[in-house]
């Protein structure tokens, strides 16, 4: 069995960070048909089936009869779940009113704050994401909150859209005695695709809890006296059983060339046998060129449909109670077995005769109530080798930086490459990449401006990577000549004729200002962000003369709709663009369909000779 | 001449040829530092020099950009009154700038992905217009970078791009979107003309005469390194760019298919395993030069520059045109090469209307590797350096250094000339008459390159060239040297070991040049030449390759004296030091020990301990993209084993750069990327740390690890 150095490599990548995929061991959804999910006696709470936040008015959420979103008045009392956990994730969408608060306090008694905290340059413990911080009456005036945990990064959106949290939450745990051995801890917490807290220990109770005492189990509360909100798809999946576990492992290690399993052991003497407390294949006593057998107990705590991968860096295969789970065969595979709760006997076969990569044997399960984990010693698997990050920020003006930029835009198009790309990065920490060739600002993103670790350690890939929250866009050309009002956009700048990119400039505050050509038609794009980083305005200019047919594409997305204000939401409240036009103007923008979603094009009236046309894009978000 | 000094010459000179030159207490010789020093500019701390391009501009300050996307420029380089240079940042957050021109009052750079002129609009000494002069495709991938431009004498400007490699091959070149692997002629207002195609890794560009040369990088088709002169259309080795000579404004009249019709690239089967070309041993082995007749588009280097010899990554080609501020080398060409960390100089001449010459070594021991090279207004040379994720002899990761010459003329080859039955070669300094007679001092051979698919190429079709006579100019500058066997189109190596100086009988500073004979002039020979004297048959002196096989005891000081070890016991014969089978008597290995690479001229292990005399089997797996071996050697031997290696010269590869040296413990041969070797041997009885080094020129410094030997 050979495999290539780079199938290697990605293979070792995989593995070294590999996991198995969340299993849908029961969805855990909580149904928003009405209230029934929850304690009853909680004031201020109903079901609708749509929402949007007035963004001029605080506090104020507009709604539309229906179902499936809850909505909090934030004048009422704090909501319940009926049901109480322990181990749990948690994932939930949001929307804040505009200057609105509230809070999700996993077991009534550990708050992650939920705040308009839009635009704030220096997240506190108080701030969307924040841990809220602990309180004691009896310690001195101005002292009495303590040990809050501010998020590592402000990852909240603007009011009206929606957002997304997920927490995957570890129980206190107890003694038979009742005498706490292990603290409560956030495993992780992710909000809006930005990991904000890990592997964090909770000493106990936020401010405000259901109880100040800690326990192993409690109801999920939702703060609901402080400010109006939104919510939808929540979700909490409860990890009530523990680990499954091997004992009593029994391996034998036999050296040289296996490429399929010996069919009878007989007559084979191993190089090493022995007993084990740990699965794994450092189990061997030579790294290639060897086969090792394991055997012993493997117990689960419940009967049910269990979820594997088995990984083995080389053929191998697994049988539980002799019969075949995973047949010989190489690198990873997933599936899934029936059992009954209690003990149950497992065999492994794992073989490696290349010596191209190192040994690796990999177990994982999850089941019913059960968290994924690891059956194998944690050097079982190959362990990856971090590099020492580098990364770029603006100090007290924008930086740019070209790079390779890897994209997968949101409007349905396929990912890709940009290999002409410019990051800009600004101190309002607002930042953004623009397609040179194609003339078009593809992402934003808020927080850190570039990771150039891809691009700048050892030889490098020419990448580099946001270091933020990011907001994909699409990624086509942004200006070009249509046949007809129906024909379809063009994905890429060699098909807008007469288009030829010719650089930027950067203007006193060191913004970039991007120049192209069409035709004689002169483009200068420039995008600013503000100076909260809440919004980015690109200012588009055209000079010259303007060919029929001329179009430019606002934005593309799977959903676009026009909000009361006038505002443009894509992708169902994911951002939202506000067009401005120049005050006389009677063009109205475009809105139709495409093969994947819509598109807002703004039509650019023709005109001959020398003319100026101005127009504003606002992304907000 | 008075007679008694002239015999002690002889005897001298006699010495010098029999190898016992060490033995003699003698002043040391003179070392390239003597004549050429170097001196290193001091950078500001938490500054990635990573110099991928560098521009002397007219008002004596120097421009240098980095892979990091900036470009500096730097007040006072040539630390006048022993004062700092400043540096100043210029532009930033480029694209892996590898190449920097001053052109009209402007720079001028590459980015991967475009040319770009750089104005300071408001003059403030900073860019503020970053004006996309041509943007070229890319696919993304991490090998696309672009060089350049050079500044043709029209004003036009040249820029080159290397190829992708494969997914599945990943071993082989190709180009994923058009003209990767070609040479672009850009003109300032934007115009881009495809130029010339076949370019692998063209990291050295220049204009030499007025015409635009570049050098590439060893790799698939591409033997060796070499300079070569471009002219538009041609065609110059590595098949990857020939996917587009098809496209409209392509003056390449070659296609792939006509091309693989000749030269079997050898692809893997559709389905199934990817398999890697390995050089076939057995076969004939054809040149590139042997396709010109089918061809005609087929351009061959104007000087080869034989691998591991004269480099391994050739880098600029710039012309000394200091009127003599840097020594007597006028005229001449400097040619960098980035993991060898050193200069080589070129002699060019047009013979037939070809361009063709020597190469020499001319200076090593730069920090890192020398991948830009500009002329100070002094005469001096500034080098700049980096050698990121490839490794280099300078263990630097960058660095920026200026080559001054001290005054001092160094006894070299000035030139070397083709002539019609053999070669001319031009001293720096008169030589000793006595010392150009004697016959062994000669080494005249002629050898060639493989054109195959393969990673780089053996020596193939090697020849003696005897010397048939000389003819030495009454000043003592000018040798001629008539020679049997002449070649066209193959390297010629010339060696001169016992060629002397009239003043100070000194060797030469570096005794061998590499003539690429692609023509030889018309017209007669030497019509008398001088027969050369060759002494008596002596005693030969045995080669240390002969020497018995490693000892038990390595390191012992009895083989480091070369004396004969004392009489012993008669024991079990040692392995040799690549014994590639187990042992008949061993049963099985007491340690099987698997070793990989790492991209950057690493092991994937730099410890690896074993018990004393223990049977291991070592198997070493080459996972790089380039060629590497694993030489086990005695205690705080890996340097001196290492240089032995580069010293190998031509001989390296066929010798898997594993020198004669009873410091060689142990050894696999050389291993192509994908391919692995077991080799089997006992540990040494002593216990310490040794050291597994890979010899390949320019990869000892770096790749090496300890095979800890305990008890």
């Amino acid at each position: 069995m050979r495999t290539t150095y780079l199938q290697g490599c990605t293979l070792l990548l995989l593995l070294a960070l590999g996991r198995p995929a969340s299993a849908q061991s029961g969805d855990g959804s909580i149904p928003l048909q009405d209230l029934s999910a929850f304690r009853g006696g909680a004031s201020g709470w109903t079901v609708a089936g749509s929402v949007y936040a007035d963004r001029q008015k605080p506090n104020t959420l507009r709604t539309s009869p229906g179902t499936g979103v809850l909505i909090c008045a934030g004048t009422g009392s704090n909501l319940l779940t009926q049901a109480e956990y322990g181990d749990a994730d948690v994932e939930l969408e949001f929307m804040m009113a505009a200057g609105s608060n509230s809070g999700i306090y996993i077991q009534g008694r550990y708050e992650i704050q939920l705040l308009d905290s839009w635009g704030t340059a220096r997240p506190g413990m108080g701030d969307c994401g924040g841990v809220y911080q602990r309180w004691d009456e009896s310690r001195p005036e101005g002292r009495k909150g303590y040990e809050g945990h501010a998020p590592r990064l402000n990852a909240c959106k603007a009011p009206g859209l929606w957002q997304t949290l997920k927490i995957s939450f570890q129980a206190p745990r107890f003694d038979p005695y009742g005498k706490k051995t292990s603290n409560a801890r956030l495993l992780q917490v992710v909000l809006n695709g930005e990991v904000i807290h890990e592997a964090l220990d909770l000493t106990g109770p936020t401010r405000g809890p259901l109880s100040e005492t800690e326990s192993a189990a409690g109801p999920l509360m939702i703060q609901g006296d402080h400010g109006a909100v939104a919510f939808r798809n929540l979700r909490i999946r409860s990890f009530s059983q523990p680990p499954a576990r091997l004992s009593s492992i029994a391996y034998r290690q036999y050296q040289g060339r296996f490429d399929v399993e010996p069919a009878d052991y007989q007559g084979l003497s191993p190089a090493a046998s022995g007993t084990s407390g740990e699965l794994s294949s450092a189990l061997s006593r030579s790294t290639n060129e060897f086969l090792l057998v394991c055997e012993g107990d493997f117990e689960v705590p419940a009967e049910g449909l269990y979820r594997m991968q088995f990984t083995t860096l080389g053929p191998g295969r697994l049988s539980i109670d002799g019969k075949p789970v995973f047949a010989w065969d190489l690198w990873e595979r997933e599936g899934a077995v029936q059992l009954a709760a209690g003990r149950h006997r497992f065999g492994i076969a794992y073989t490696k005769s290349d010596p191209w990569y190192p040994p690796g044997l990999g177990w994982w399960i999850e089941g019913p109530g059960m968290r994924p984990t690891a059956l194998h010693s944690l050097g079982s698997m190959p362990i990856g080798n971090p590099v020492n990050p580098i990364f770029i920020e603006p100090a007290g003006s924008p930086v740019l930086h070209r790079s390779f930029m890897d994209f997968s835009p949101s409007d349905g198009t396929p990912a890709r490459r940009v290999t002409h790309g410019l990051s800009a990065g600004s101190p309002s920490r607002l930042h953004y990449s623009y397609d040179l060739n194609a003339g078009t600002l593809f992402q934003l993103w808020r927080g850190g401006f570039l990771d150039a670790t891809p691009m700048w350690n050892d030889r490098g890939d020419g990448s580099s990577r946001p270091a933020g929250m990011l907001l994909s866009l699409h990624g086509a050309p942004s200006l070009a000549v249509l046949p007809s009002e129906s024909s379809p956009w063009p994905q890429s700048p060699e098909a807008v004729a007469g288009w030829r990119a010719r650089g930027y400039r950067t203007d006193a505050a060191g913004h970039p200002v991007f120049a192209a050509e069409l035709n004689g038609l002169q483009v200068q794009t420039a995008p600013v962000p503000d100076a909260a980083g809440r919004r980015l305005t690109q200012r588009v200019a055209l000079e010259g003369p303007v060919p029929a047919g001329l179009y430019y594409r606002i934005a593309s997305g799977t959903r676009i709709e026009q909000l009361p204000d006038g505002a443009w939401a894509v992708n169902g409240q994911q951002y939202l663009i506000e067009l401005q036009l120049p005050p006389k103007s009677k063009v109205k923008p475009l809105l139709r369909p495409h093969a994947s979603g819509q598109e807002l094009l703004l039509p650019i009236l023709p005109k001959s000779g020398a003319s100026r046309t101005e127009f504003s894009i606002h992304y907000i978000w | 001449m008075n007679p008694v000094h002239l015999m002690l010459r002889t005897v001298l000179l006699a010495a010098v040829l029999c190898g016992l030159a060490a033995a003699q207490p003698a002043a040391p010789l003179p070392a390239e530092d003597d004549y050429y020093k170097l001196i290193t500019l001091p950078v500001p701390e938490g500054t990635v020099l990573e110099i991928g391009g560098m521009a002397m501009l007219p008002s004596g300050q120097l421009a240098v950009a980095t892979r990091r996307g900036d470009i500096w420029i730097i007040d006072n380089p040539g630390m006048a009154g022993n004062r700092p240079p400043a540096y100043r940042k210029f532009a930033s957050g480029m694209h892996e700038v590898l190449g920097l021109a001053w052109h009209n009052g402007t720079l001028y750079c590459a980015q991967r992905g475009e040319l770009t002129r750089l104005h300071d609009e408001n003059s403030d000494g900073t860019a503020d217009y970053y004006e996309t002069v041509y943007a070229w495709p890319l696919s993304g991938h991490y090998h696309e970078y672009s060089y350049g431009p050079v500044v043709a004498p029209d004003g036009s400007m040249f820029v080159t791009g290397n190829v992708a490699f494969g997914d599945r091959e990943w071993w082989r070149g190709e180009s994923r979107v058009p003209w990767r692997g070609w040479a672009l002629r850009i003109t300032p207002d934007g115009q881009m003309e495809p130029w010339a195609t076949g370019m692998r890794s063209p990291c050295g560009i220049g204009i030499v005469d007025g015409q635009f040369f570049y050098g590439d990088n060893q790799g698939d088709w591409i033997g060796s390194g070499s300079i070569v002169h471009v002219e538009k259309g041609d065609f110059t080795g590595h098949p990857a760019g020939l996917r587009w000579a098809g496209l409209p404004g392509s003056p390449v009249k070659l296609s792939s298919e006509a091309l693989y019709a000749k030269a079997d690239p050898r692809f893997s089967p559709p389905d199934g395993l990817a398999i890697k070309p390995e050089n076939i041993e057995q076969e004939r082995g054809t040149p590139l030069f042997e396709l010109e007749q089918d061809f005609p588009s087929i351009k061959t280097p104007a000087v080869w520059l034989p691998h591991s010899v004269l480099g391994i990554s050739t880098s600029e080609i710039i012309t000394d045109r200091t009127g003599g501020a840097f020594g007597p080398f006028e005229g001449q060409l400097f040619v960098g090469d980035q993991g060898q960390s050193k200069i080589d100089r070129v002699f060019l001449e047009k013979v037939n209307g070809q361009y063709q010459g020597a190469a020499f070594a001319f200076r090593e021991g730069f920090q890192s590797g020398v991948l830009r090279m500009a002329w100070g207004q002094d005469g001096s040379l500034f080098a700049g350096q980096t050698n990121r994720g490839w490794g280099s002899t300078g263990k630097e990761a960058y660095g920026l250094q200026q080559l001054v010459w001290t005054g001092k003329t160094p006894f070299e080859m000035k030139a070397v000339r083709a002539m019609p039955d053999g070669f001319e070669i031009e001293f720096t300094l008169p030589v000793d008459k006595a010392s150009v007679l004697q016959g062994p001092g000669y080494s005249i051979r002629s050898f060639i390159y493989k054109y195959h698919p393969v990673y780089g190429s053996p020596i193939i079709h090697e020849q003696n060239c005897p010397v048939r006579g000389v003819s030495l100019s009454e000043d003592g500058l000018r040798l001629r040297v008539a020679v049997d066997s002449l070649r066209a189109r193959y390297i010629h190596e010339i060696r001169l070991d016992s060629v002397r100086s009239y003043d100070g009988q000194l060797p030469l500073l570096h005794p061998a040049a590499y003539y690429t004979l692609n023509s030889i002039p018309e017209g007669t020979g030497l019509s008398s030449p001088q027969p050369l004297i060759y002494p008596k048959p002596a005693e030969e002196m045995p080669e240390e390759a002969a020497a018995p096989a490693m000892p038990h005891h390595p390191a012992s000081h009895t083989m480091e004296s070369g004396k004969p070890a004392p009489a012993a016991a008669p024991k079990p014969a040692p392995l040799a030091k690549r014994t590639t089978k187990m042992p008949a008597d061993w049963g099985k290995p007491d340690r099987t020990i698997s070793l990989g690479t790492r991209p950057g001229l690493k092991y994937d292990q730099t410890l690896i301990t074993v018990k004393a005399g223990a049977k291991v089997k070592w198997t070493f797996s080459n996972n790089d993209d380039m060629p590497h071996n694993c030489v086990i050697v005695a205690p705080g031997a890996a340097d001196a084993v290492g240089d032995q290696a580069i010293k190998l010269g031509i001989k390296g590869e066929q010798q898997s750069y594993v020198p004669a040296s009873s410091r060689v413990l142990f050894h696999t041969r050389l291993i192509g990327p994908g391919a692995t070797e077991s080799i089997y041997f006992a540990a040494p009885s002593a216990p310490g740390d040794y050291t597994y080094v890979c010899t390949v020129p320019g990869h000892a410094a770096l790749m090496r690890g300890t095979l800890r030997v305990v008890k």
